[in-house]
């Protein structure tokens, strides 16, 4: 049972910026009543002229409820639902420029049946109400198909996956929760299956009486409620299939159920694995920390060191502190030489003597030549190098400073202790990273965190194919028990319904519990009671149906998110995970992390696909500005992608976007694949607000460009 | 003549560390400004202990004068040398003339800055002298903060 939606116009009076104001695309000019046609229409609609709000007014549409809008009327002035959110801009002495009421229609083809919806505003009282036009007539009330009900209203969530203001999407990731995905997927898949075989479980038509017809309904399916008389009218080698096939869904059932528990298990080992490693990494932080500070201190105490040493080195180089006590001796030694006149006049007295006694020391006779010889060298005695630097010794004695050994030895106790405290620093340093088994340990934690994912992801791949593939399994099954041993596949009622089937084990499960419900409740003759247990029943099942899409429906949604532009090599990185906490992005380790602009906007395009793909949906797809965080060499893929994704499609775009547009596809592909329409600003209104005006005319779509509006004299 | 040291005495610092040789010293607490510094502690030690034994033949010699940081205390290093070697040659308490004798033997002519015969051989010798006690007392060091400290303990009180 699927769903066929299409647009055909879309029509506003006296709301924001629009007058009267017809978003049909007539085929032929002045033809204001015609459908928007199949395929891609772009409506170029420069900044400020209104494109969120005819945006916000079909979802409002679609939803059976006002999308909130800033009020223009005080004293709201803030978010609300009041219809003069919507009310045409006030004039400048600030009353009313337009009437007291405001109009929005938009025309509907839905599975091939016409529908005029209006949401009419009362800007006097401030409020509004709907109007449904159909076959069945005119009501003053929001009033779709029930499959259409049951799908987009109130749903604003859901809506935000097709009808799309692509600045504000990614409100979808940040307000996801698991209704949304829970809602769509029951809409979507579960009841979808489950109505196939009960029918529609509207109180219109659930009346009683009816649940002899449902229980013959699900005895048709299965089986199970056949009379023998009815088994006698179906075939004998059917009713042997089932027999057999029943028997292998139970093996079946029995080996998810354990590969389910195994999955768990590894779910959990790799969780505390996890866990673990999350542990080191810290521990390794602090580490790193510790060693920084450690390695601060170290090189701080070692400069301080060397300094130390230089000084100590200086002080035991010097001879007064090595020889303190004797130094006093030394002292008086050169002084007392210095008092005698060493080396002074020491020399000359010397050999003024030899001179005068003519007799040398050896206690020979002078002779005239060496008393000549004698005198010459006379000067030399009193005035040579020896004596210079004995008198510079003899003078730095005097000046000889007080010992510093002392110091030394102080200097000496701080030199100790900076090399010990070094040597403790290094030794806690080497405590702390000499052995890294820490690093060694998570390296093989990893490894088995690797391993262990590695296998649980092919037991969750086994499951799931099992979970949802298994009517292929089923048939071939069948096939080997003799099926089609004639080479057709037989054509009984009960084989047709199995193969329509898409979760057997489920049905049965249906079948058992509704058995046992109405066991239970036999002997209440009350048709109601036994409604009610069927609904129960019915819900109950389509949980298990939900938990079981869900799963088909992420794989989808992810198949389509890495073969989608703009994710390319990200998608190795980034997994997008519908899960218990609603759409997440998850890296490769599992780990929570953040999309993208663009990532957020493919995941969003992506879910609704799945969504689409599983339901069997036709839903226009219509975008406010929906390049928003596309890269611009993605454009061109995405909007043929988006092309041939979704039968009809309205982009709403403004002149830069435009612009972006006809570079990426080129004007030729635009003028074969699309239709062009123009929403401009012709004349600024009385009230110095503007008045928006429609075209096809592609002359003035060309022109449109800048921020401003239409350029160029139009 | 020139101040002489051993190769020995020169292998010994060099596991330490002096700038200008041509080996890596292990110190992590610097090295020593020159080899003269090197031979100027050991002498310390040897006049200290009043250890003049003859040089080592296995030397190289090093430089003819006073140098590194010891040039900083060059009177004082001299003064001490002079009055241990005339108290070596038990001449301290003679007269001026044997004083001048040993002073012309001990000091240059030449040049202030270098040493007569007599002078360079005192200092050679309490440096060899000074080395065999270090090497003795001060074993497996090879850093120059660690030999400092220990070298500061011989001369205790």
């Amino acid at each position: 049972m699927g769903l066929n939606i299409k647009l055909l116009s879309v029509s506003l009076r006296n709301i924001r910026s629009f007058g009267e104001m017809d978003f049909s695309f007539p085929p032929m000019k002045g033809d204001l009543h015609s459908d928007l046609p199949n395929g891609m229409t772009i409506a170029a609609m420069p900044n400020g002229s209104g494109k969120t709000t005819v945006l916000n007014l079909i979802k409002s549409a679609f939803i059976g409820k006002m999308v909130k809008e800033k009020c223009v009327d005080p004293p709201c002035n803030t978010k609300c639902y009041c219809a003069n959110s919507l009310r045409r801009r006030m004039n400048k002495n600030g009353k009313s420029f337009s009437d007291d009421t405001s109009e929005f229609t938009m025309r509907l083809k839905i599975n091939n049946e016409h529908y005029n919806v209006s949401m009419i505003l009362n800007h006097r009282d401030k409020e509004y109400f709907w109007k449904t036009q159909s076959k069945k007539g005119n009501e003053k009330r929001w009033n779709l198909p029930f499959e259409f009900r049951r799908i987009f209203y109130n749903n604003e969530k859901l809506i935000d996956l097709f009808i799309v203001d692509a600045e504000t999407r990614t409100k979808i990731f940040t307000d996801s929760d698991n209704d949304l995905i829970e809602k769509s997927i029951r809409q979507f898949g579960g009841l979808e299956t489950v109505y196939n075989l009960l029918g529609e479980p509207s109180m219109g038509q659930w009346k009683g009486g009816q649940l002899e017809e449902i229980k013959s309904k699900i005895s048709q399916t299965t089986g199970s409620y056949l009379s023998d008389n009815e088994k006698g009218r179906i075939h004998k080698r059917d009713t042997n299939c089932i027999k057999e096939v029943r028997i292998r869904i139970s093996e079946n059932e029995i080996k998810l159920r354990e590969w389910e528990k195994e999955s768990k298990q590894m779910g959990t080992k790799i969780s505390q694995i996890q866990s673990r490693i999350e542990k080191i990494d810290d521990e390794q932080t602090a580490k790193n920390k510790k060693s920084k500070n450690l390695r601060d201190d170290i090189e701080e105490n070692k400069d301080l060191l060397e300094q130390q040493t230089k000084k100590l080195e200086l002080l035991l180089i010097n001879p007064i502190n090595i020889f303190e006590e004797e130094w006093r001796e030394i002292q008086d030694f050169h002084l007392k030489q210095k008092e005698d006149g060493v080396p002074g006049d020491a020399g000359r007295e010397f050999v003024r003597k030899i001179i005068k006694d003519k007799i040398c020391i050896c206690d020979t006779k002078v002779t005239e030549e060496m008393e000549k010889n004698l005198k010459r060298k006379l000067p030399e005695y009193i005035d040579n190098t020896t004596s210079r630097v004995v008198k510079s010794i003899q003078d730095s004695m005097i000046e000889s400073e007080i010992s510093q050994l002392d110091s030394a030895k102080v200097l000496s106790g701080e030199i100790k202790d900076l090399r010990s405290k070094i040597r403790q620093d290094k030794f806690d340093y080497d405590e702390t990273f000499g052995e890294n088994d820490a690093g060694q340990e998570r390296g093989l934690l990893y490894e088995e965190k690797m391993r262990l994912t590695g296998i649980k992801e092919g037991i969750d791949y086994d499951i799931t194919w099992f979970s949802t593939q298994s009517f292929r399994w089923l048939i071939d099954e069948g096939k080997d028990e003799g099926l089609d041993s004639m080479g057709t596949v037989p054509k009984t009622p009960m084989w047709k319904e199995i193969q329509k089937c898409e979760n057997i084990p489920l049905l049965r499960s249906i079948e058992e519990r509704l058995e046992e419900r109405l066991q239970k409740a036999s002997g209440e003759s009350t048709t109601y009671n036994g409604l009610k247990i069927m609904r129960k029943v019915v819900g109950e099942a389509l949980l298990t149906v939900s938990e079981k899409l869900r799963n088909q429906i992420s794989i989808d949604t992810n198949n389509i998110w890495k073969n989608s532009p703009a994710i390319a090599k990200e998608s190795e990185l980034l997994v997008l995970k519908i899960g218990e906490r609603g759409i997440t992005f998850e890296d490769r380790y599992g780990r929570p992390t953040a999309g993208s602009g663009a990532q957020t906007m493919i995941a969003c395009y992506s879910l609704g696909a799945a969504l689409v793909k599983r339901g069997n949906l036709k839903v226009p797809l219509v975008g406010d500005t929906p390049l928003t965080g596309l890269d611009t060499d993605v454009v061109e893929k995405w909007s043929k992608e988006s092309y041939e994704r979704y039968e009809q499609s309205l982009l709403l775009l403004n002149a830069s976007e435009k612009s972006i547009f006809i570079d990426a596809l080129g004007e030729q592909w635009l003028a074969r694949n699309t239709n062009r329409i123009v929403i401009w600003p012709e004349k600024m209104a009385s009230d110095g607000g503007k008045e928006m005006v429609y075209s096809d005319d592609i002359d003035l779509w060309n022109k449109l460009q800048g921020n401003s509006g239409v350029g160029g004299g139009v | 003549m020139v101040f002489w040291l051993s190769t020995d005495t020169r292998k010994y610092f060099d596991k330490i560390g002096v700038k200008g040789s041509q080996k890596e010293g292990k110190s992590e607490t610097g090295n020593f400004e020159s080899y003269f510094d090197v031979f100027w502690l050991c002498a310390q030690v040897g006049i200290h202990r009043e250890e003049y034994p003859p040089l080592s033949p296995d030397k190289s010699q090093i430089t003819k004068r006073v140098s590194g940081n010891s040039k900083e205390v060059r009177l004082q290093l001299l003064g001490l040398a002079f009055y241990k070697y005339c108290k070596y040659e038990g001449v301290k308490d003679s007269k001026k003339e044997i004083i001048l004798g040993k002073m012309e033997s001990f000091f240059d002519k030449e040049s202030e800055y270098e040493l007569g015969k007599e002078g360079y051989d005192f200092l050679n010798r309490a440096a060899e002298g000074g080395f065999l006690h270090i090497s003795k007392n001060i074993i497996d060091i090879n850093d120059k903060s660690q030999f400092l400290t220990k070298y500061k303990d011989i001369f205790k009180r």
